[in-house]
């Protein structure tokens, strides 16, 4: 574990960053609000949660081209294909911790 | 400020554990579904006609979960196929299935209700009544299937855009009572078909059975694709 965070562990954290995918269930002032509770007596106690929101990146089969829909709607924006797929946007990933 | 990388999936735990519990199901040829829906959408009448119109064809296995009660599992129970409660209320009141729950619940099923030679077909886990969560949490199924009933509304897929976009099938419930509603189908399909325009809608009526032929030979398809080895 030491060796994973490079000589870091057990030093307090500064910061945690998120990614929160715009396409999940998470909703991120939820997130913030258990964090507030969950790092209470650990080495997050006076961390900031920095979430970052991954907009929803879907491809499409047909035309082959990648596209940022503002809503969940599945159909390609470009050709209104509807042989799509998401590439991005379901993520719920720690990135990194930052330490003084 | 140092940076340390972590790149960590907040769900890899339950993703491992629902994993694990694919391959074991795999590794058996059992056929596992993840059925979600709202509380109220009839989730529990349409497996009660399932279980029936299986019986004898298939061996059944149910894993029910509910924030509390039995009445669920004991209703299903009387279809005659072993049934394992979860209970998520004991536990803080999950409102959702979890794959450490569901993985405890396979185990008991195979080790306490069949021995090392039985075989069991499918397992059908009726998550808790719930739109949201438990489409986040992989529990090691094959797919997950979304009841929706007519009288919830027509755009309930665009209010649960990712329990309708996980799905592989969509069983439209509680036909019957269409000629009492202001119930919009085309409305209804055109929602679904911006969400999910490939999933599988099955329009029917546990109380009147409308719908289970096409809803049975679908899984009936799917047991046998399981079996061997699809």
């Amino acid at each position: 574990m030491d060796n994973l965070y490079g000589g870091h562990l057990g030093k307090r954290v500064a910061r945690v960053n998120l990614m929160i995918g715009a396409f999940s269930t998470v909703i991120p002032e939820c997130m913030h609000f258990n964090f507030e509770v969950a790092r209470r007596g650990t080495i997050f106690s006076d961390a900031e949660l920095v979430i970052k929101i991954i907009p929803l990146e879907i491809y499409c089969k047909e035309c082959k081209k990648n596209s940022e829909p503002a809503e969940p709607v599945f159909v390609c924006p470009i050709c209104d294909g509807n042989d799509v797929e998401i590439i991005k946007g379901r993520d719920l990933r720690v990135e990194s911790f930052e330490i003084d | 400020m140092t940076e340390i990388s972590v790149n960590v999936d907040v769900l890899e735990e339950n993703d491992l554990v629902a994993k694990t519990i694919r391959e074991k199901l795999a590794h058996r040829k059992i056929l596992a579904l993840n059925l979600l829906s709202s509380p109220g959408s009839g989730k529990t009448s349409i497996l009660e006609k399932t279980l029936e119109r299986l019986k004898g064809r298939f061996k059944c296995a149910i894993i029910e979960g509910d924030v509390q009660t039995s009445l669920d599992s004991e209703r299903l129970e009387k279809k005659g196929f072993p049934v394992i409660l979860i209970n998520t209320g004991l536990g803080g009141g999950g409102c959702h299935l979890e794959a450490e729950q569901v993985a405890s619940a396979v185990e008991k099923l195979l080790e306490d209700h069949l021995g090392p030679d039985s075989q069991l077909d499918l397992i059908l886990i009726e998550n808790v009544g719930n739109l949201v969560c438990p489409a986040e949490f992989e529990i090691g199924e094959d797919c997950k299937i979304t009841v929706l009933s007519i009288t919830e509304g027509e755009d309930k897929p665009l209010k649960y855009p990712v329990a309708f976009r996980l799905s592989n099938v969509v069983l439209l419930n509680k036909l019957d009572l269409l000629p009492h509603l202001d119930f919009n189908m085309v409305l209804l399909k055109s929602n679904l078909a911006n969400v999910h325009p490939k999933v599988k809608v099955i329009n029917m009526s546990a109380k009147t059975g409308e719908g289970f032929d096409e809803w049975i030979d679908w899984l009936c398809e799917m047991i046998e694709k399981k079996k061997s080895g699809a």
